[in-house]
């Protein structure tokens, strides 16, 4: 039933794995074609997958074993996965989850947020954004109570709703400000245009305009002066790095 | 089977309940009647023997006796029964065989019964009797059988008889009639109904023009068949325009994969064919993500968002949200809000709403042009307008445009799922409020208005003959 692989070599890809820990994910998904693909890339990222493919056996395998992450479908044999996490979080297990559905609905992510679930996702995914959930909810960002960011040569003051890069102040609307914040917590760690709708905008549609590239060129003028290296970075196809240079 | 069909029809029914009713209060009158002229004829009798008994009673002794047999002998109509009783009881005269048991002797009429002396009197009767104690202490009773109220009875019912039985019977033959027409006409809208079911949408019920309530009701079931025949005919429309959408790009994907495995020698051209390859795949999900969210939009129908919104504050984020967008399009985007008062309304929606007007606006307007969003209030709704100054939309054309899963022909040719109008058109409709499309005060573009009203007189969900209506009322923002 259940398969454990190795670990092996990280294969090209911004969101990865941190080297020399081996990050365990469980993946609960019926569908054994989806299940294999998202297995493969997973492995290909330098993760620990072990597969199952129905809630109750994956329930057993929570409650047995320890994991980083969990995955789970909401449409399962047997168990359906909103029962799964509502169980495991009875029990007080509080490992992070990311919720796969074929449904899109706001109703259905509100459900598997409100069950349990750390995030959601709906099928079809590009392999890019479930790396960069996986990897967003497996590196919790920093401190929440931090008054005062600091990332590289960036400075940000979150009362004084300040931002310096070295001696330069920046002027910048709140909606950068909160997007720069959101992308300071995360620094070297991939960031999808979805992430950022849902997370700084609190939108949950998708607008067909190239919005958030827009807004992230934005700020990045205003971030990076004449000369200096810039701090954002793009990742075609997928998303943004906020990267500090060496 | 017809015939039960008659008795369960409701003009019978109707008719039956009438007929019911008519009976009741029929032989309610007539016992009213029959008690008045009972309790009338027992006065009269009282008063007669009352003054008979004081008549013989002022008489002298012999002429008493020879008054009692008098009485018997020619008087029979007016008494029944005559006695004269000594003190002990013991009959002197008449044809009582003794004074009638509880006929307390007061000179006043009383009813009970008495037994007479045969074969001169009945032997027994129920009568109104009068007892008299003469100065001799000899005692009178004369009474009269009441028999002849019984028969009183008989031409009230008589008469009850002719009165009721041809009007119940008349009720329910007009009830038996009326089913039957009314049935009759039941039964056509049945077939048409049947023919309709089998998918002849075309059909539709008789009408008369009388305004009868049936009548009516087969207009309104007319006008409700006319709408789903139209929505039907839209949804068949839209189904075969979006698996035609839905083909090109999967051919196009589909093409390029097939070519690409033949043709690319190295895994860098191989990559950039699937990379396309996915990118068209991508234009299909969207179309389909979009097409979910109108239906999760129309069919959800849910309010639990809804609170007090500022369209003003949704202009100012939007207008916020764009700006960027329309810089780089080398657009300009300008704000205009004044005070309107607050709606109810689903904020995060009417931010997805605008949005797709601003989308819209962006893609349709060339580079140089100006898009301006507002707020201001009009005809006393709060009003959020959108204007672009792009080629605009030909009067012909609106209405196409705000129907409900129009998807622009020019969006075939461009990035997108080319849904953005119907997915504000959901969402107007989720808040009763009305879209309307109008040309700007001067130069060319398109005006886009959400009024924050149900359009007054008519049904909201009908977004199809609205421009006419708002060219005719509504001038254009300045």
């Amino acid at each position: 039933m259940s398969m454990i692989e190795q670990d092996r070599d990280a294969a090209a890809g911004p969101a990865r794995a941190a080297p020399g820990r081996k990050v365990n994910v469980l993946l609960v998904e019926d569908d054994q074609s989806i299940a294999d693909e998202v297995r493969d890339d997973l492995i290909s990222r330098g993760y620990v997958v072990e597969h199952i493919g129905d809630g109750t056996t994956a329930l057993r395998a929570v409650q047995a074993r320890h994991f980083d992450l969990l995955i789970v479908d909401r449409l399962l044999p047997g168990l359906d996965g909103l029962s799964v996490i509502e169980r495991l979080r009875a029990l007080g297990i509080r490992t992070p989850v990311l919720v796969l559905s074929a449904l899109s609905a706001v109703d259905d992510r509100v459900r598997g947020l409100k069950a349990g679930g750390d995030d959601y996702l709906s099928k079809p995914f590009a392999f890019m954004e479930l790396a960069a959930r996986v990897e967003a909810l497996l590196r919790r960002p920093t401190d929440l109570r931090e008054t005062v960011l600091r990332v590289g040569p960036l400075e940000m003051d979150l009362i004084d709703r300040t931002v310096r890069r070295d001696e330069r102040e920046l002027d910048l609307l709140p909606r950068e400000f909160k997007l720069l914040e959101y992308l300071m917590r995360r620094p070297g760690q991939l960031v999808t245009r979805d992430m950022l709708l849902e997370d700084v905008w609190h939108y949950r549609f998708l607008p067909q305009t190239n919005l958030v590239d827009v807004h992230i060129g934005r700020l990045r003028r205003k971030l990076d002066g004449p000369g200096e290296a810039p701090l954002i970075q793009s990742v075609r196809g997928a998303g943004f790095i906020f990267r500090v240079p060496d | 089977m017809f015939q039960t069909e008659i008795f369960r029809s409701s003009p019978f029914r109707l008719a039956a309940a009438f007929a019911a009713a008519i009976a009741a209060v029929t032989l309610l009158l007539f016992a009213f009647i029959y008690w008045q002229t009972e309790r009338f004829e027992t006065a009269r009798i009282d008063a007669l023997l009352q003054s008979e008994a004081a008549v013989i009673a002022g008489e002298s002794e012999p002429e008493i006796v020879h008054s009692v047999d008098r009485q018997l002998a020619g008087n029979l109509f007016r008494v029944s029964f005559v006695g004269l009783f000594d003190p002990e009881g013991e009959l002197l005269a008449g044809n009582l065989q003794h004074i009638p048991v509880g006929l307390p002797i007061d000179g006043l009429a009383h009813r009970v019964s008495a037994a007479g002396v045969e074969p001169e009197a009945p032997g027994f009767a129920v009568v109104r009797a009068v007892a008299r104690r003469l100065p001799n202490g000899v005692v009178l009773v004369i009474a009269r059988d009441i028999a002849v109220l019984a028969e009183l009875r008989e031409p009230v019912l008589n008469a009850l008889e002719l009165g009721l039985i041809p009007a119940f019977v008349l009720s329910l033959g007009a009830g038996v009639l009326l089913s039957r027409r009314a049935l009759a006409r039941v039964k056509v809208v049945h077939e048409t109904i049947e023919r309709i079911m089998h998918g002849d949408l075309h059909e539709r019920l008789p009408t008369r023009g009388t305004r009868d309530d049936l009548d009516r009701l087969a207009v309104s079931v007319n006008r409700m068949l006319d709408r789903i025949e139209r929505l039907l005919h839209e949804v068949k429309g839209v189904g075969d325009n979006i698996a035609h959408d839905l083909r090109t790009p999967l051919a196009r994907a589909r093409a390029k994969l097939e070519r690409g495995r033949n043709a690319a020698t190295e895994l860098a051209a191989l990559r950039q064919v699937v990379d396309t390859a996915v990118g068209d795949l991508d234009q299909t999900i969207s179309i389909i993500t979009a097409l979910l969210r109108i239906g999760e939009i129309e069919t959800g129908r849910r309010r639990s968002g809804f609170g007090e919104v500022d369209l003003a504050a949704i202009a100012r984020e939007t207008y916020e949200l764009y700006q960027p967008v329309c810089e780089e399009h080398r657009l300009a985007l300008t704000l205009e809000v004044g005070r309107v008062p607050k709606v109810p309304g689903d904020a995060e929606l009417l931010i997805e709403a605008v949005a797709n007007l601003l989308d819209n606006a962006v893609k349709f307007t060339p580079a140089g042009g100006a898009i301006r969003i507002g707020v201001a209030e009009e005809d006393g709704a709060a009003t959020l307008w959108v204007a672009d100054t792009g080629p605009g939309i030909p009067p012909g054309e609106r209405d196409a445009v705000l129907r409900r899963f129009y998807r622009a022909e020019a969006s075939r040719h461009t990035a997108g799922h080319g849904l953005g109008l119907s997915i504000v058109g959901a969402i107007v409709r989720l808040h009763e409020f009305h879209l309307l499309v109008r040309d700007p005060a001067s130069g060319t573009g398109a005006v886009f208005l959400l009024v924050a009203s149900p359009r007054p007189g008519l049904p909201p969900r009908e977004p199809a003959d609205e421009i006419a209506a708002a060219r005719r009322q509504m001038p254009a923002p300045a």
